[in-house]
């Protein structure tokens, strides 16, 4: 199968059919909703007591920002595709939308965001759509300002489907020169349907070193590839420390308690399992 | 022509108080009083810890719940106007404008 940005560029290819056909699809929202959760895993979403505001990169119709609304996080999206923006207003979200190409930058005051979260989008900006584009300089304009969008000491991870491990250095050293360090994270990287790649950056940091996070492996062991890994040979990690239903429920309650109105009604799908292959 | 809407949010002090640090009261307050709403008094707020929670809500509703659902913005330096349409700015530059 030809990869969707090989086809034609973002705001043409997600058109209000695609765009329609993308969010109906309930493995592709299965599929978000379990990426997005893993991302903010490792964006380190560990306290659950301030909310964040949060930068949702190529938010596209929402089905990331609904996971951000349901953990309580404050969010703006950006994408460049009108028609999946105007399926995520109907979905009537909790956070911002904002048109815009993050080739030429994120548009927004300095320091503003607690962390960003991108599902599914980097591979984006290694194509050139147009003859006047050139993929290094966006990359480039896109890491310099996203550093300065968030607050010190504050992460980004995007979940994306690199083409190459060649990709992945380029992409890799663009945000290194924006002053990012980090790495790639790869779960379940012996799965050929259940791998995913996730870049872990970290915008400055507050003194001590940063340890990149372990990823996922079917047989428990931890495996970094990252610039600055470390092999920390903590206990593998072959589960979340209580299922999501677990955590989600908990949320719940803890927002109930705190008077929320309009908290999701639990239900036989609230945090469900989803295969991590298929 | 402008429009404002109001979306309900859940009131939350600690975020607040964290986010308050990030803003740029001046330009906030300014922003408002282009949209023709004076409901910011203080000119400049030294210690946001110190604050009634009547500001803090304040605060809560012009910067959560306040939406510009139709409008423009200008830009300070470049005067380029950003178009608002349905609460979405549209960001996109032509390519001459990057
Ligand atoms: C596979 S969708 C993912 C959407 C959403 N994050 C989710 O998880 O459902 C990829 C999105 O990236 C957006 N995108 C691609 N290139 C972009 C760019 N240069 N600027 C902003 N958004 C972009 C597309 O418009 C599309 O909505």
């Amino acid at each position: 199968m030809s990869r969707p940005e090989h086809i034609a560029p973002p705001e043409i290819f997600y058109n209000d059919s695609e765009a329609g056909k993308y969010t109906s699809n309930t493995r592709v929202q299965q599929i978000q909703a379990e990426m997005t959760y893993r991302a903010l895993e490792l964006l380190g979403d560990n306290d659950g007591q301030t909310p964040k505001f949060l930068l949702d990169i190529g938010c596209g119709s929402g089905l990331s920002g609904e996971i951000l609304d349901e953990e309580g996080h404050y969010w703006l999206g950006c994408d460049i595709s009108p028609s999946m923006l105007s399926i995520a207003l109907e979905r009537d979200l909790e956070g911002d939308l904002m048109l815009s190409d993050i080739g030429s930058g994120v548009h927004v005051r300095a320091g503003s965001f607690d962390g960003a979260i991108s599902i599914s989008v980097l591979q984006w900006l290694c194509n050139a759509d147009s003859t006047s584009a050139n993929p290094g300089s966006r990359l480039m304009r896109f890491f310099n300002s996203l550093y300065a969008a968030l607050s010190r000491g504050s992460r980004a991870v995007f979940q994306f489907y690199p083409e190459s491990d060649d990709q992945v250095g380029f992409i890799m050293g663009f945000a290194q020169k924006a002053g990012f360090s980090g790495g790639l994270v790869v779960d379940y990287p012996n799965s050929r349907k259940a791998k995913k790649f996730y870049l872990c950056l970290f915008a400055g940091v507050s003194g001590k070193e940063v340890q990149m996070p372990a990823a996922k492996t079917e047989t428990g062991t931890v495996s970094n590839v990252g610039r600055q890994s470390q092999s920390t040979h903590r206990p593998p990690r072959t589960n979340i420390k209580h299922s999501a239903k677990d955590h989600i429920n908990h949320k719940k309650h803890l927002q109930r308690q705190k008077g929320k109105q309009g908290v999701p009604l639990d239900s036989k799908y609230t945090g469900r399992k989803r295969r991590d292959g298929f | 022509m402008c429009r404002i809407e109001i979306r309900e949010q859940e009131f939350n002090a600690d975020f607040i108080r964290a986010f308050f640090p990030k803003l740029d009261y001046g330009v906030l307050k300014s922003t408002l009083e282009s949209l023709g709403d004076d409901s910011l008094k203080l000119d400049s707020v030294e210690d946001i810890d110190g604050q009634p929670e009547d500001f803090l809500r304040l605060l809560h509703k012009v910067l959560l719940e306040m939406d510009v659902t139709q409008g423009e913005m200008t830009c300070g330096n470049c005067q380029h106007k950003y178009q608002i349409n349905e609460g979405i700015p549209n960001m996109l530059l032509g390519a001459d404008e990057i």
